[in-house]
């Protein structure tokens, strides 16, 4: 009934978000008692979790840097997260999302104040449904603050990609498989500075311009979740 | 020009000032403008700007009373855990006794020892005295562990306070600067005094904490 009313020109997505909407997101920090810092993150139908231990002495002089601390990242999904059960243990596509999300988290963190100590984190993986490493990503960051490790900033992270020729931000697992392209960015939004930035499938330089502008936008209403959630943390204790 | 008030909480990455201040801790200066690196309360001070965290580890630094653990001992020094990122070490040249051929009778692993700072270097090696007065092995009493928001409020800010506990319960309290308490004294008097610590632990920032510890420690 409402046909001839509907904008013709506004692109409506599978799970009825315009272009720019983010998913339905749910952010906590200090969910765990052993660890020093730690984060809890809803978003769609992602849940994860991440903890961070150090900064501490790292007994290995091997993997020890006597100029700043290591930042040690292990992201891993439960057997459970995905529809087909996952084998469990570390496979290829785990070990890559660690190293890249170590190295997305690094500029931000004050590591040269640490020498020969280490810092880990590790994020688990309940359930995933797209996008889990840029909320790896975030988590992280938001669990470095809650430990209060020294940081320049803290990191936003979400990704953007074309569907059905249109841009659109935040993918979910099915956009991401049947889509044309994907693209996770990691930016401070203090700076404006890019920390990590992939891409699969295929944008044009318009396109790319266009769907950057996007994810700036929504990592900055990501980073205004995120302060907002380490203020409400300490509202009531003060 | 300040953007944001005193003893207001601040998240890393926050911009604070851009006058004229010197950095404390945990805070940076990038092009000019000084950020906050940490969550804490951020305090103003006449020209020292500085970000007072929560929770965050005991840092050493020189001169600093701590109580340690010893963990490990080796040829000619001991490992000792001071409940910080770091361990510390203790020399065994720091022994008086030089005829004691098994030093392990006097010093050995899980011992607790009252200790001083007597150097950190540039890469975080902590070394550790027992050459003063006072310092030495515990033989008794309870030991607890605070967060360093406590420690600040006992030892710094509010001194008289431990003076006052130890008058009023007929206790001996040591406050050590990383963030262990040693408490002897009669048991109900521990019992007390660990009640109130832990009260000061839970709140460190509260309003008048000061007037509510008196009024604990004088009517229990």
């Amino acid at each position: 009934m409402n046909e001839g009313f509907t904008l013709k020109d506004e692109f409506i997505r599978e799970d009825g978000r315009t272009y720019n909407t983010l998913r339905n997101m749910k952010l906590e920090v200090g969910v765990l008692n052993n660890a020093d810092g730690s984060a809890y993150i809803e978003c769609g139908n992602n849940k994860i979790i991440v903890g961070v231990y150090g900064p501490r002495e790292l007994y290995s002089k091997k993997h020890s840097k006597p100029d700043g601390a290591v930042l040690r990242c292990k992201y891993n999904m439960a057997p459970f997260s995905v529809t087909e059960r996952k084998r469990p243990g570390p496979d290829r596509r785990s070990t890559e999302i660690s190293k890249l999300i170590s190295e997305a988290i690094t500029p931000s963190i004050f590591l040269e104040k640490f020498p020969r100590a280490s810092i880990d984190i590790s994020i688990e993986v309940l359930e995933a449904e797209g996008g889990t490493r840029c909320l790896g990503i975030i988590g992280a960051s938001l669990a470095l603050a809650d430990a209060e490790i020294p940081m320049r900033d803290l990191i936003s992270a979400c990704a953007v990609g074309k569907v059905d020729d249109h841009i659109v931000l935040d993918l979910s697992e099915k956009e991401d498989k049947e889509g044309q392209a994907d693209m996770p960015v990691a930016i401070m939004p203090r700076t404006r500075e890019i920390t990590f930035l992939q891409m699969d499938g295929h944008l044009t330089g318009p396109e790319f311009d266009k769907a950057l502008q996007l994810a700036f936008d929504g990592c900055e209403f990501i980073y205004q979740l995120q302060q907002q959630t380490l203020f409400n943390k300490y509202e009531g204790g003060l | 020009m300040l953007y944001v008030d005193n003893k207001e909480v601040v998240l890393p990455g926050m911009l604070l000032t851009d006058g004229n201040y010197k950095l404390g801790r945990g805070t940076f200066k990038e092009k000019g403008k000084i950020y906050s690196n940490m969550t804490g309360l951020v305090y103003f001070d006449s020209d020292i700007v500085s970000v007072i965290p929560f929770k965050n580890a005991y840092k050493p630094k020189y001169g600093d009373l701590v109580i340690g653990r010893v963990t490990s001992s080796s040829y000619s020094s001991w490992g000792i855990n001071i409940n910080s990122t770091y361990q510390g070490f203790l020399p065994t040249s720091e022994l008086y006794d030089n005829q004691e051929h098994n030093i392990s009778h006097i010093i050995n692993v899980r011992d607790m020892l009252l200790l001083r700072v007597s150097n950190v270097d540039e890469i975080n090696r902590v070394k550790l005295t027992l050459r003063a007065h006072g310092l030495g092995k515990f033989n008794q009493g309870v030991i607890i562990k605070v967060k360093q928001p406590t420690v600040h409020f006992l030892s710094e800010e509010n001194a008289f306070l431990t003076t006052l506990i130890q008058e009023y319960t007929q206790t001996d309290v040591i406050v050590a600067k990383n963030g262990l308490i040693w408490i002897n004294g009669l048991k109900e008097n521990i019992k007390n005094i660990m009640t109130i610590i832990e009260f000061i632990d839970e709140n460190p920032f509260m309003h008048n904490l000061v007037k509510k510890v008196q009024s604990m420690i004088i009517n229990p």
